[in-house]
This record gives structure tokens, C-alpha cells and sequence, in this order.
């Protein structure tokens, strides 16, 4: 016990030693009987036959004495290989027992035999349920044919190896689920047979990790990639803008109404271009997020009042409805009028065709006290569902100029204040976004007068 | 280069000047860009308000054209081609009667702002700014008496 040794080292040193103790025992019995022998044939035969007795009954107690001493270490040796055998045999149970690997035991005729504790858990199949089976039963339905092609080649040329490199592995559960995973064969010879032990892991968390450490390292290029085209596009559009107004502050009663409009146009397109820019900057900085009481019901309005005229232009009507009193926000007021002023952009834009009407409505939540609700919803052209599951990811935008940075950005900021947005759309009748974030102060157990 | 150079005739109605006459409106301004169409832009703009407007594309022209001509007021971009339009700023304010400073950026940034403060700039403005953007903030820097203004640090 307690020794450092793996256990199979350990096993063919007792092996050793045992042979080497028997053939041992059996020269040293074969040289003193050879002995005693020559001894009785030329020197014994002269004394007297009392002292030739008690010669032969020393020499078969001196033999026998040896004899027992060297069985009983011999039995002794035995002993312990066989109390390492049970032990290598229980650390290996422990092992298969409480690895963090799913493991298999699989024939070459593809059946299993045994599983551990893990990969029943990762497969959801119960023990029973999983040996005799073939073990395509743990692959997605569509791969199964071509895992059985791989076994018979596998098998035809066993080696232990890492299971499809290169390829993505797909583990399925027993409810159909599917879930990443990596295999390693490990192919043994045994006395009853070949077998094949399959390391399997799930690796569902890991990717999820080098995907957003991935995402993270897009982040800092896009950063500083966005820092230096703000700053590269801000000085020329200062220029044409600061140009634009030079014309029509000097030039004023010579310019026809038309020539006005178009300078207003450039205008307003330069300084667009620059706010392009602003939010391409804003995504990409990593700001550390202030906690301040913001009042939501102030938030709203102060926004919409640069928002209100704008969207009158173009046939909006914006309709609010705000709980009154509404109890302070815990957040960041600026990244707060960022992600609102998103979600107005795009109920404008869902509705370009034809108008309609923003509905933003506030109040507290009755069945998840210490959170304020937001909602912004619009009667435009709603999303596809195809399209649903995707507009909080970075880049994915369904409109001709988007940049694909407005919603993940919005949703960004809602994790970083512990809150949540959820989308609810229909084609044709409208999309509604709901924003939940923490109150500033949450709400004693009673408050009898609220 | 020194402020012991004799005053030239415009001392009259710089600021704190004892004489503030017709031109008590008309402010003198340096506009150091080193993208010259901005700065012309700047300058024929708020020549238009009644200033005096003076350009400099560089850090050591405006240094030097911040000693020789003592303006009312400098409006520097924090980023020079040939320099850091900060070190203009701390120039202009470190006389002994330090001279307003308004900070143009292309590059909003948080360290940008820092850095504005600490120079004890009197505005900050983000490129494109429109002109009115820019008279309002002139006319904050430099009314009703822009000095004494804050000193650096305070």
C-alpha cells in the first residue's frame, strides 16, 4: 500500500520474484542432496552406524527446515500478488466509477458491454438499458451508417487513437438531444477477448468558451479597428459639414429653396455617417458600466424628445404609457438611452412603409418584485421566425444598411445590468421587445401603502 | 517669442485690456487644426460672429503664435500630426494669466475627456460639431471676462 507504483509494474515484479524463489528452492534441495550423497558414498561408509543416523536425521530436518522457510516466503509472495491484483482491479473499478469520462466497454462486434456512472448521466439511458445494444444507439440517427463503416475499419487495423480527428463528433441522448463530444479508443487484448474502451467527453462547455473567447478577440480588433475610422472619418465629415454651413450662412438669399434642401440633405448625411461611426465605436468599447438610480419614466422621455419630431416625419406616432412613480432603476443612464434609442431605430425602420404607431409602456412587475419592465412595440412588418432566433447575434442584421450591432448590443447592455430583452414578433402585425432590468432598491417583503 | 516682447497695438482690447471699445465683442482666437480645411472652416465662421481669427496646423506654430500674439482664446485639436494638441492646451495655460482652452476630437474617448479636465479645457467639442455648437462654446469661454478662468489643476 501507500506505494507510488503503478500497479502493473508492480504485478510483474511479484511474478519475478516467484520464479526466481522456486528455482531457488529446487537447486539448493538437488546441491545438498547431491552432497549428502557423495558424503555417504565415501566418508560416511566408514563410521560408526549410530553417527551415520543421526547424520541423515540432521541433515532431513536441516532440508526440511530450508525447505519450510523458503515455501513459506514463496506463499508469502503469493499472498501479495495477489492482494496488488485486487487492488489494481478495485482502483480500476474507482477509476470507471468516478471518472470524469464517460466510459464504454465495447466487443469489436460493435455491442456494449459496460458503462460507467458518467456516460449513463451524459447519455441518459439507464445501465440496463445500454449493454447488449449496439453502440450506434449513442450517435445521432443520420450518422449511424457511416460510424458503421469506421467501427469495421477501426477494428480491421485496431490501434488505440483519438476518435475522429478533424471531424466534429455528435453524442445523442436518449430524449434525441445532441451534444458535442470526444472519443479516445483504447483497444486492448484480453485472455476472454478483444474489447475497446471509449473515452468520451462532453466538450458542449468547452467550445462554448472558445467560442467567446473567439468573440472576445473579434471585439478588441473591431475596437480598435472602429477607433480608427471614427477618428479617420470625424475630420472630413467636420469639414464638409462645417463647409455646408459656411455656404448657407453666407450665401443665404442667393440660394434657390431647392439648393438649400440638397445642402441640408448632405448635411444631415454627413453627420449621419459620423454617428455610424459613434455606435460602430460605442459596440466595440468595453465601458465600464456605471449603477446609478436612473428613473425609467425620465429615461423615456428625455429620449423620445429627440426622437418625437423625427418620427412625425416619417409617419410615426409614438404612444406612451408609463406607471406613474415607477421606483428607480439600478443602471447606466447612457447605455440605457443607447439600447432605447435602438429599439426605437428599429420599430421606425419596421414600420418605413407606410407609418404606424410605437407603443412604450413602463411598470413595475407584480410577480417579480424588484424589477421594472420597458417595452417598446411597433405595428410594422414583424420578423421572420428563421430570423427570431438570431438578431441578438453580432452582425446578424435583416435590414439593407444595418450594421448588425444594434440589437447585440442592446442585449449586451441588459446582461451587463443583470437584466434581460425579449423579443415577441408576428409577420405582419408588429414586434414587441421588453426590457426587465433591477430596481435601484428592492422592495421590503410588505409595503402596505403600495 | 516671450511676453516681454513690446505689445503690439492689438493689447488694447485683449483681454483684461484697458481698453475694451468697439471691439469689445470680437474676441481674438487661435484655431490650431492640423487638418486646414477644418481650421478655415472654424475661422471663417467665427469670423462672421465679429472675431479675429488666427490658424496654426502644428504644435510648435501654435506655441509660438500662442506667445506672439496672446489670443483670448485658443481652440486646439487634442491630436496634431506633429504633436499632442494637449501639450498646446497646458501651453496656453500656464501663463501667468492662463488663456481659455476649448479641446476639438475626432475620437471621443473616456482618456480624451480626462485629459481635458486636467488641462482645465472650458469645453470639450466632438468632431463634426456644428458652428453653432462652436459659437455657443466660444461664447461661453470667452464671456463675460474669460479670465480669470479656472487655473490648471483647480
Amino acid at each position: 500500500m501507500g506505494s507510488a507504483e503503478p500497479p502493473v509494474a508492480e504485478e510483474s515484479r511479484s511474478k519475478k520474484e516467484l520464479v526466481i524463489n522456486a528455482v531457488g528452492i529446487t537447486l539448493t534441495y538437488l546441491a545438498v542432496g547431491l552432497l549428502w550423497v557423495v558424503i555417504s558414498e565415501f566418508a560416511l561408509s566408514e563410521m560408526p552406524a549410530r553417527t551415520l543416523v543421526l547424520n541423515r536425521v540432521a541433515f532431513i530436518l536441516a532440508s526440511g527446515g530450508l525447505l519450510y522457510v523458503l515455501a513459506s516466503r514463496w506463499a508469502g509472495r503469493i499472498r501479495r500478488v495477489n492482494q496488488d491484483l485486487e487492488e489494481t482491479a478495485a482502483r480500476a473499478a474507482a477509476l470507471f466509477d468516478a471518472a470524469a469520462w464517460g466510459i464504454l466497454r465495447v466487443s469489436p462486434d460493435g455491442t456494449i458491454h459496460n458503462a460507467n456512472p458518467k456516460a449513463i448521466e451524459m447519455f441518459g439511458y439507464t445501465l440496463e438499458e445500454l449493454i447488449g445494444q449496439p453502440v450506434e444507439l449513442l450517435i445521432p440517427q443520420r450518422l449511424r451508417q457511416g460510424h458503421l463503416g469506421h467501427r469495421a475499419s477501426f477494428f480491421s487495423a485496431p490501434q488505440s487513437r483519438q476518435m475522429g480527428l478533424g471531424a466534429e463528433l455528435v453524442g445523442a441522448r436518449k430524449d434525441g438531444g445532441e451534444f458535442p463530444i470526444e472519443v479516445s479508443l483504447n483497444f486492448l487484448h484480453t485472455i476472454k477477448g478483444d474489447v475497446v474502451m471509449a473515452f468520451i467527453t462532453d466538450v458542449t462547455e468547452r467550445l462554448k468558451l472558445e467560442r467567446e473567447a473567439r468573440r472576445g478577440e473579434t471585439l478588441t480588433a473591431l475596437g480598435a479597428i472602429a477607433a480608427g475610422v471614427a477618428h479617420e472619418l470625424n475630420n472630413p465629415l467636420a469639414v464638409v459639414s462645417s463647409r455646408i454651413e459656411l455656404i448657407m450662412a453666407t450665401a443665404e438669399p442667393g440660394l434657390s429653396a431647392q439648393t438649400r434642401e440638397d445642402l441640408e440633405v448632405v448635411h444631415r448625411n454627413a453627420r449621419r455617417a459620423s454617428q455610424i461611426a459613434a455606435e460602430l465605436l460605442n459596440s466595440a468599447r468595453q465601458r465600464p458600466v456605471e449603477r446609478r438610480p436612473v428613473n425609467l419614466n425620465d429615461l423615456v422621455e428625455e429620449t423620445l424628445r429627440n426622437f418625437r419630431e423625427q418620427m412625425r416625419r416619417v409617419g410615426v406616432s409614438i404612444a406612451v404609457a408609463l406607471a406613474p412613480g415607477l421606483a428607480p432603476i439600478k443602471g447606466d443612464r447612457i447605455a440605457l438611452e443607447q439600447v432605447l434609442i435602438n429599439l426605437l431605430a428599429n420599430a421606425r425602420d419596421a414600420m418605413a412603409a407606410g407609418g404606424g404607431t410605437i407603443r412604450i409602456e413602463g411598470h413595475a412587475l407584480p410577480d417579480r418584485p424588484g424589477f421594472a419592465q420597458l417595452s417598446v412595440s411597433d405595428t410594422g412588418c414583424g420578423i421572420m421566425p428563421d430570423a427570431l432566433g438570431h438578431i441578438f447575434d453580432v452582425f446578424y442584421t435583416t435590414k439593407a444598411t444595418g450594421t448588425g450591432l444594434g440589437l447585440w448590443l442592446c442585449r449586451r447592455i441588459m446582461l451587463e445590468h443583470q437584466g434581460r430583452i425579449d423579443v415577441r414578433s408576428e409577420v405582419g402585425c408588429g414586434t414587441t421587445f421588453t426590457i426587465m432590468l433591477p430596481l435601484a432598491e428592492v422592495p421590503e417583503q410588505v409595503r402596505i401603502n403600495v | 517669442m516671450s511676453d516681454r516682447d513690446p505689445p503690439p497695438e492689438w493689447l488694447e482690447h485683449s483681454p483684461g485690456g484697458r481698453a475694451p471699445s468697439a471691439f469689445s465683442t470680437g474676441r481674438r482666437i487661435l484655431i490650431v487644426d492640423d487638418e486646414p480645411d477644418l481650421a478655415e472652416s472654424c475661422a471663417r465662421l467665427l469670423g462672421l460672429k465679429g472675431h479675429e481669427c488666427f490658424r496654426a496646423h502644428g504644435q510648435l506654430e501654435a506655441m509660438t503664435m500662442i506667445d506672439q500674439l496672446v489670443p483670448d482664446l485658443v481652440v486646439t485639436d487634442l491630436y496634431l500630426s506633429d504633436g499632442d494638441g494637449l501639450a498646446v492646451a497646458r501651453h496656453a495655460r500656464r501663463r501667468i494669466r492662463p488663456l481659455p482652452v476649448i479641446l476639438m476630437t475626432a475620437y471621443h474617448s473616456p482618456d480624451a475627456v480626462a485629459a481635458a479636465a486636467e488641462v482645465g479645457a472650458v469645453d470639450y467639442l466632438l468632431k463634426p460639431f456644428s458652428m453653432a455648437e462652436l459659437d455657443r462654446a466660444v461664447n461661453a469661454a470667452i464671456a463675460p471676462d474669460p479670465l480669470p478662468v479656472r487655473a490648471p489643476h483647480g
